[in-house]
């Protein structure tokens, strides 16, 4: 095993990881706080990829070149409006279905990934679409006398730095402030919650739009790293997500985190060392252990029924 | 007179559960819901909270200081084709549908315990107080992501009264403590200083002496006694500890089979034949 490789494969699996952490944090918090695996969540994450390359044109029609200023821009033009769309599919087709039985709001979750991914296709092409390299460039780390190096791309940097500040940021939302309180009460005892006043429904919509926007910041870096995307790319990073919140078990925050960085060190080094081909095999095998031998996943606590 | 029920009817397939439940209750009173098992006491306190939606009926809250509120129609009534020539009642009631709901009749004033206690069980106590002031904080998301000014004034406003419910409560000590790990007759002091934190005109306890000893009931009574004293609260309760509601209440409703059968004064009841009649069989 080749140790330069290897160190290229960790930098490689750091960066999926907090992709993939990003995107598990949606699946995770609408879990946690009604109890549904929201499918479309993969679609959302599609959605903000389109929507990136969509604001980079407009920026570039106006003759705008500066990157620092157009990375921002996009960022925030692509969160508003993806966060829309999540708030949207809450208001429209989980509302409704609020209290019936556990299984319709995951059907219609199954249904809103097609309808999402067919308004993607009928609006924007079936064809692959790709973006410009915006941030170009590297870092270049040697790690041994041989002239062995790492590389490390700026864009790679980039999704670490403002991944994990979006995690931490997140976080102390959920712990600090009266919202994330709603939240946390909301999750435990909705009914309680709404009898001390707070208004669960616009607590939920506030969780839809979080996971949406963090998705949102995924799909920008994610489009910016690799530059090409098309309307199905929901779908399996969608399920990658989901493995990823179920691995650090499902409903708890941090082990979204830890899920999505532990799935995409896996995935990388299963390429690296093994075969790249069959490294979607590999992910989802790891979902079937998880759910065999621990399901409750690495930080989740085992369900004890309430009688 | 602070609530007025009329007319309360809730059916349940086909157990008819409320039937033309009707009293009132005299604003700073303490007032008591008693009857045998099944008689419907918690349907009626269930209706008034907001948990259910009672079919037919109306409960009018009449806070003295406060705009009137009819709480049905805020929890959102269904439509019906009279609305079709009232539009402006029928934007009323869209308006409901879409925002109403359990938490506007918490706004409106009135807050209750259960039963069974529902405390946020892996929050510590005194994050339950705070999340009971959720809406009196009205926290502004940005505000709190930079820590501003009125925010940690809000913030620490919001703590010291919850701390000072937990000193009334004599539960200073175990606020940093998880709910769930408090014993029995804690967790029901911490349910009714949760419910008191919502600022509430109206404070509903369902059975609040359930699973206490006789020495814990005694100092819950005196608890309620001083929150009407202090506060000048106004309490409706639900009890089968004869001798606790005959001590505290002002005003006794009796319920059997979904219907009031008497209802007046601590002496008055206990001379009632059709009371008397209802508990013995």
């Amino acid at each position: 095993m080749e140790p330069s490789i290897l160190a290229q494969q960790t930098v490689n699996g750091l960066v999926l990881g907090t992709s993939y952490g990003l995107i598990a944090i949606g699946y995770t918090m609408v879990y946690g706080i009604i109890g549904m695996i929201n499918f479309a969540h993969g679609e959302i994450y599609m959605v903000s990829a389109y929507l990136t390359a969509i604001f980079l044109a407009v920026l570039a029609s106006f003759g705008i070149t500066s990157v620092p200023f157009t990375l921002v821009v996009v960022l925030a033009a692509t969160i508003c409006v993806t966060a829309l769309h999540g708030w949207f599919l809450e208001r429209i087709a989980y509302r409704p279905l609020r209290n019936s039985t556990r299984l319709a709001p995951l059907i219609t979750a199954i249904g809103l990934s097609l309808v999402l991914q067919n308004y993607v296709r009928l609006s924007q092409g079936a064809r692959s679409q790709g973006i410009p390299t915006l941030l170009q460039g590297s870092f270049a780390i040697p790690i041994d006398s041989h002239g062995n190096l790492i590389r490390i791309t700026h864009v790679q940097t980039l999704i670490v730095i403002v991944a994990l500040l979006s995690m931490a940021v997140l976080t102390f939302i959920m712990h600090r402030t009266s919202l994330g309180r709603a939240c946390r009460a909301t999750e435990q005892d909705r009914i309680m919650a709404s009898l001390l006043g707070i208004d669960t429904d616009r607590v939920i919509a506030i969780v839809f739009i979080i996971g949406a926007a963090m998705a949102a910041i995924a799909g920008v870096l994610v489009s910016l790293n690799y530059g090409s995307f098309d309307f199905h790319i929901g779908f399996v990073t969608g399920i990658k997500a989901f493995t990823a919140a179920v691995l650090g078990g499902i409903g708890s925050l941090p082990g979204a985190m830890l899920g999505g960085l532990i799935l995409g060190l896996a995935e990388s080094f299963f390429a690296g060392f093994v075969n790249s081909d069959y490294k979607d095999v590999f992910a989802f095998s790891l979902l079937v252990l998880i759910l065999i031998f621990r399901p409750s996943g690495l930080l989740g606590q085992p369900q004890i029924t309430k009688v | 007179m602070l609530l007025r029920v009329e007319n309360l009817k809730m059916r349940f397939g086909g157990v008819l559960a409320l039937n033309n439940v009707a009293f009132q209750v005299q604003a700073g009173s303490i007032t008591a819901l008693i009857g045998p098992n099944g008689a419907g006491k918690t349907t009626v306190f269930n209706c008034i909270t907001g948990f259910y939606q009672a079919q037919q009926g109306q409960l009018h809250l009449t806070p003295p200081n406060r705009p009137a509120v009819n709480l049905i129609q805020i929890l959102g009534q269904p439509f019906t084709w009279t609305d079709l020539f009232q539009p402006r009642q029928a934007i009323k009631k869209w308006g409901y549908k879409m925002f109403g709901g359990p938490h506007m009749v918490c706004r409106a004033g009135i807050a209750r315990t259960f039963q069974n206690i529902r405390l946020f069980k892996e929050m510590t106590v005194l994050e339950n107080l705070l999340v009971a002031q959720h809406r009196q904080l009205n926290g502004r998301f940005i505000g709190g992501l930079f820590n501003s000014k009125t925010f940690c004034n809000e913030e620490n406003m919001a703590l010291n009264r919850a701390m000072d419910w937990l000193d009334f409560f004599d539960l200073a000590h175990e606020a940093n403590r998880l709910a769930g790990q408090l014993p029995y007759g804690h967790q029901r002091r911490v349910e009714i200083a949760r419910a008191l934190c919502t600022n509430p005109m109206l404070l509903c306890l369902d059975e609040p002496a359930a699973g206490l000893n006789p020495m814990e009931t005694k100092a819950l009574s005196q608890i309620i006694r001083s929150l009407q004293k202090k506060i000048q609260l106004t309490i409706l309760l639900i009890e089968h500890d004869m001798g606790l509601v005959m001590e505290l209440s002002d005003h006794i409703v009796v319920l059997d089979h979904g219907e009031v059968i008497a209802q007046g004064t601590p002496a008055a009841i206990q001379q009632n034949p059709r009371v008397v009649e209802a508990y013995l069989g």
